[in-house]
């Protein structure tokens, strides 16, 4: 009878398999080549095949050894460390660096169950104007510190182009 | 709570000016290099963005956007606001980019405001030290010989080296055996270790390792002999007759860019090619700026349009495409 | 004696050269900047030389090249701070530091660890600079004999000392490294084909290694640290632990020692010898100790090594670049676009037409690094009460910063997405004990193995025999070959015990 005796080995293994199976996927569009011509596929098909072997027996280490199980999954942070890096990637030129930052570093403060509005609040506005002074003034960051979104915001509403040199 | 948001904007905004060209620029302008920093590009792109901040009377500033060959940035900037703060300094790349990627996201002659031309960076053909051949015809020789054994190295896919390669394949109608290298740096490791045969690049690259003595130099590829290397006869006069390429490179602003404003950029990059300066580091590069009349955006154009058209079977025949 | 004499003489030329006022300010600056911001999550040398480059154009040459070369130092230097501090390699070289550097900090011996980088890092300045002083034009010469299929097996010892690296499982590190390495294999090979990008641009480059470390390394680290936060207690350290013991001492010596031979020698190499010094070091030193069961939880000797290795192969990179004009990483190919611009061309006739550039440049090294010395001693206390932050206001700042160091790099928002996912990732692997250590490696030697391999079959027309005839590769291979086999004996032993137990 089969069962999941160290279930970190066991998923450790189902994992790496998953990885052999989108790589055998991407392997298929490749051209291979020979020894003297090697294709692109060439070496991903070595190092695909070596994985599938190491995933395998990892695999059945799973089954055959006794091990821990995994533990606790701190959800909450997990969310709350990802997500905000997410936001900053998608708005850092739409919404601009200042409020792209700004947001980031408030949202990131709820992944900790001690958090208060008033410490992400001044957390934010420190790590803003820190942020400012070192990548923008000091090293000049080619990024806009109020972005394109914001101003179409500001003109749709009727603020005039002259006064928004800063959104670009 | 307009009245607010006009509050706040103002805050954010703390010059005063307008779209117009009256007044621009009225902040920094990025020339965005679609190589990395520290290559030749990144060179002609620092030394005329330092000179035309003089005129414009704002900062030029570089950044570089590497990646894909250069297709990455020259499509980022194609897609940007199209205002004079964002514009491209692309070389020879531009032109073989439509037939070397079948699915490119912009169109080099339709998606762009053309600035001017630059310079047009001449090439040299190099060998390892200990090649056989003393000059150019005995290159030919070794190849007629060696034929597909001789080796070739060049930076990589739709580099000027491996273009020029190219050139020099269909020139010699020889297929060499070709070595893709990741960059100038490693290509020329293995030229200096005698490990590769020959390679064709930029003399920005290559002048420092012909003056030391460390590499064969047989021709340089433009119409006419480079002044800091008087001792190389061009490629047509030393056989291959015809064989002209140089890395030519341009300024772009996205389409739609307010043409007083491209006036302006073309007026700066003319005073920036008369600059002494600029004149001085071009020549230790081993090039200098195009006349007047080219650093405008009709040659520019003009430039792109033929190279596309000559480019295109060269890299068709060769059956080497980059996606 | 003439050799003596000839060293003297330029010697004294380079420090006439780099102790002018002018000059020293300069090498301070850079070296002050440079470790500035390489302690700053994400922003490792690269980044900040090519932000700074344009200050330096308003410079004498030698000047702006002995503040480039400040920068580049101080920032290797300032980026191995953060990776003990906060478990984030910036670049390759402070991966392993982190290991063993982190554990330490852990354990409230932040400041002993710091200050055995610290001088580590000087002594391997100091024997590097004296390295390219005497030998810089001889060794450029021998490192041109290394042929595409001797970098192979270099690269295939890289791989070996990835597996060394591990702690846990065999099987999970090979398997690891091989995970590292395909992920290498995401963008175009050398032949420009896109490979596994799924028909999506974003994928067409293949990924970022800043991205990847501050994400494996960087995020996941955060949110492990996040799974028990209420027992969680910042980390005291105490000043008197940054003085070492004498025991301690002792116990660095040797691995610096071992560390700077081994960082020089493959810091020389121009075709990516430098970035394999740091982790040659710590498997070194872990087949050397004779307790290799306390590297990973803070061996002093796992940061001592890699640390001295590290700044070796950064000092003596230089020489490639110096005497050929060849660069062996971005850093010294921006440094060559500067000389450039200074109207210099470089290539092998910088050394006889600008002795004074040459020879001051690499005299401000040892004063660099001597500064590096003074300036972070004093430095560390300050560092170490870093620490006594509170976490929740400590890792939003490190998030943060991770966002916008990341960002920098390319100014690619995919680069900061990759950095998220590779945080779950990270995390994930944490869960299941596979190291992430071995697969940033795999990922760093990834693509140089592959192209390597291209270029080796394409100048010997698929004749794999070429790795066991030329000398140097067939010498790298046995290397190799003893060090797996060496590794793999115990736990093959230990299998067969388990074995006759049962």
């Amino acid at each position: 009878m089969l069962s999941v005796k160290n279930p970190k080995d066991f998923y450790a293994g189902v994992l790496l398999l998953c990885v052999v199976a989108v790589y055998a996927l991407g392997l298929l569009d490749l051209r291979i080549g020979s020894l003297s011509r090697p294709g692109p596929g060439y070496f991903p098909l070595i190092l695909t095949s070596l994985l599938f072997v190491f995933a395998v027996a990892i695999l059945i280490n799973g089954l055959r050894t006794k091990g821990e199980p995994i533990g606790a999954v701190p959800w909450r942070a997990m969310f709350f460390v990802t997500a905000p890096v997410i936001f900053f990637g998608a708005t850092v030129k739409g919404l601009g660096f200042v409020p792209s930052l700004a947001i980031t570093a408030i949202a990131t403060c709820m992944g900790s169950t001690q958090w208060t509005w008033k410490s992400a609040l001044l957390t934010a506005l420190v790590l803003v104007f820190f942020s400012y002074i070192v990548f923008i003034w000091g090293l000049g960051l080619p990024v806009a510190l109020c972005g394109s979104w914001l101003r179409s915001l500001f003109l749709s509403v009727g603020v005039p182009a002259t006064s928004l040199n800063l959104c670009y | 709570m307009r009245k607010w948001l006009l509050a706040a904007a103002g805050i954010l905004a703390l010059g005063i000016s307008g779209a117009s060209a009256q007044n621009y620029p009225t902040r920094n302008i990025t020339l965005v290099i679609p190589f990395a920093a520290g290559g030749p590009t990144d060179t002609v792109g620092r030394l005329v963005a330092e000179a035309m901040s003089k005129s414009l009377g704002q900062q030029v500033i570089i950044e570089n956007l590497a990646g894909a060959g250069g297709t990455r940035a020259a499509g980022q900037v194609a897609k940007a606001t199209p205002d004079g703060y964002t514009l491209l300094l692309h070389h020879i790349g531009m032109s073989t980019a439509p037939t070397l990627y079948r699915k490119l996201a912009y169109n080099p002659l339709n998606d762009f405001e053309y600035v001017g031309l630059v310079t047009d960076a001449p090439m040299s053909l190099i060998a390892r030290l200990n090649f056989e051949a003393k000059d150019l015809k005995g290159v030919l020789e070794y190849i007629a010989k060696n034929k597909e054994k001789t080796s070739y190295a060049n930076a990589g896919i739709g580099s000027a080296s491996h273009l020029c390669g190219m050139l020099f394949q269909a020139a010699v109608k020889q297929q060499l055996n070709t070595v893709n290298y990741n960059g100038t740096g490693p290509a020329m490791n293995d030229i200096l270790g005698g490990h590769v045969d020959l390679m064709c690049d930029q003399t920005t690259n290559t002048t420092g390792q012909i003056k030391g003595g460390k590499v064969k130099a047989f021709a340089v590829t433009t119409k006419a002999r480079v002044k800091n290397l008087p001792e190389l006869p061009t490629m047509d006069q030393a056989g291959l007759a015809g064989f002209e390429v140089a890395v030519w490179h341009g300024i772009y602003a996205p389409k739609g860019t307010p043409k007083d404003v491209v006036a302006k950029l073309t007026d700066a990059l003319q005073k920036a090619l008369k600059d002494p300066k600029v004149i001085e580091s071009f020549a230790n590069l081993g090039t200098e700026p195009v006349p007047q009349d080219q650093a405008t955006g009709a040659a520019l154009v003009a430039k792109l349009k033929t190279e596309i058209e000559k480019w295109r079977p060269l890299i068709q025949s060769a059956g080497v495409y980059a996606d | 004696m003439e050799f003596f004499s000839e060293i003297g003489a330029n010697l004294s030329l380079g420090f006439s050269q780099a102790l002018t006022p002018e000059n020293l300010l300069y090498c301070f600056i850079g070296v002050f900047l440079g470790t500035a911001i390489g302690v700053l999550p994400g922003l490792g040398p690269i980044a900040t030389i090519a932000m700074l480059l344009p200050i330096t154009f308003k410079l004498e040459p030698i000047s702006a090249l002995i503040m480039l070369a400040g920068i580049y130092y101080g920032a290797q230097y300032g980026g191995s701070t953060t990776a003990i501090l906060i478990n984030l390699p910036g670049e390759s070289g402070s991966v392993v530091t982190a290991i063993d550097g982190h554990q330490l900090a852990k354990k409230g011996k932040a400041g002993l660890a710091l200050f055995t980088s610290a001088v580590g890092s000087f002594f391997a300045g100091t024997v590097a600079t004296f390295l390219i002083v005497a030998f810089a034009p001889i060794l450029a010469q021998a490192a041109l004999s290394f042929a595409p299929a001797d970098y192979f097996s270099l690269m295939l010892m890289g791989f070996v000392a990835a597996v060394v690296l591990a702690q846990g499982s065999l099987l999970k590190a090979l398997a690891m490294i091989v995970l590292g390495l395909l992920i290498a294999m995401v963008g175009p090979n050398e032949s420009g084909a896109p490979r596994f990008n799924f028909d999506s641009p974003e994928f067409s480059d293949g990924f970022d290694f800043v991205a990847l470390s501050m994400g494996v390394f960087g995020l996941g680290e955060i949110i492990r640290n996040l799974e028990d936060e209420k027992t969680r207690q910042a980390i005291r350290s105490k000043w008197r632990d940054l003085i070492p013991t004498k025991a301690e001492l002792k116990e660095m010596a040797a691995p610096i020692l071992r560390g700077t031979a081994l960082g020089s020698m493959l810091g020389i190499l121009p075709g990516g010898g430098a970035m394999l010094g740091s982790f040659a070091a710590y498997s070194l030193e872990k087949r050397m100790s004779k307790n290799p069961q306390e590297f990973g939880k803070g061996a002093l000797a796992g940061v001592a090594g890699p640390e001295s290795a590290n700044n070796a192969g950064a000092q003596t990179s230089f020489i490639p670049m110096l005497t050929l004009g060849i660069p062996s990483n971005p850093v010294m190919a921006l440094m060559l676009g500067a000389l450039i611009i200074h109207s210099i061309i470089p290539g092998p006739k910088v050394v006889t037409e600008r002795p004074d550039l040459f020879w001051g440049v690499v005299t401000s090294m040892w004063i660099g690094n001597f500064m590096l010395l003074v300036l972070n001693l004093p430095l560390i206390g300050i560092w170490v009460k870093f620490l006594t932050i509170p976490y929740r206001l400590l890792f939003p700042a490190i998030v943060a910063m991770c966002c916008i160091g990341v960002y920098s790099v390319n100014n690619n928002p995919f680069d900061v997405f990759t950095m998220a996912a590779c945080g779950v990732a990270g995390y994930i692997l944490y869960k299941l004990d596979c190291e992430p250590a071995p697969l940033l490696l795999g990922f760093v030697i990834g693509r140089l193995m592959e192209d390597y391999f291209i270029r080796a079959m394409r100048l010997s027309f698929g004749d794999s025999s070429v790795f066991f005839t030329r000398p140097i590769s067939l010498t790298l291979l046995i290397v190799s070959a003893v060090a797996l086999i060496l590794v793999l004996l115990p736990a093959i032993r230990k299998k067969r015990e388990e074995a006759f137990a049962e």
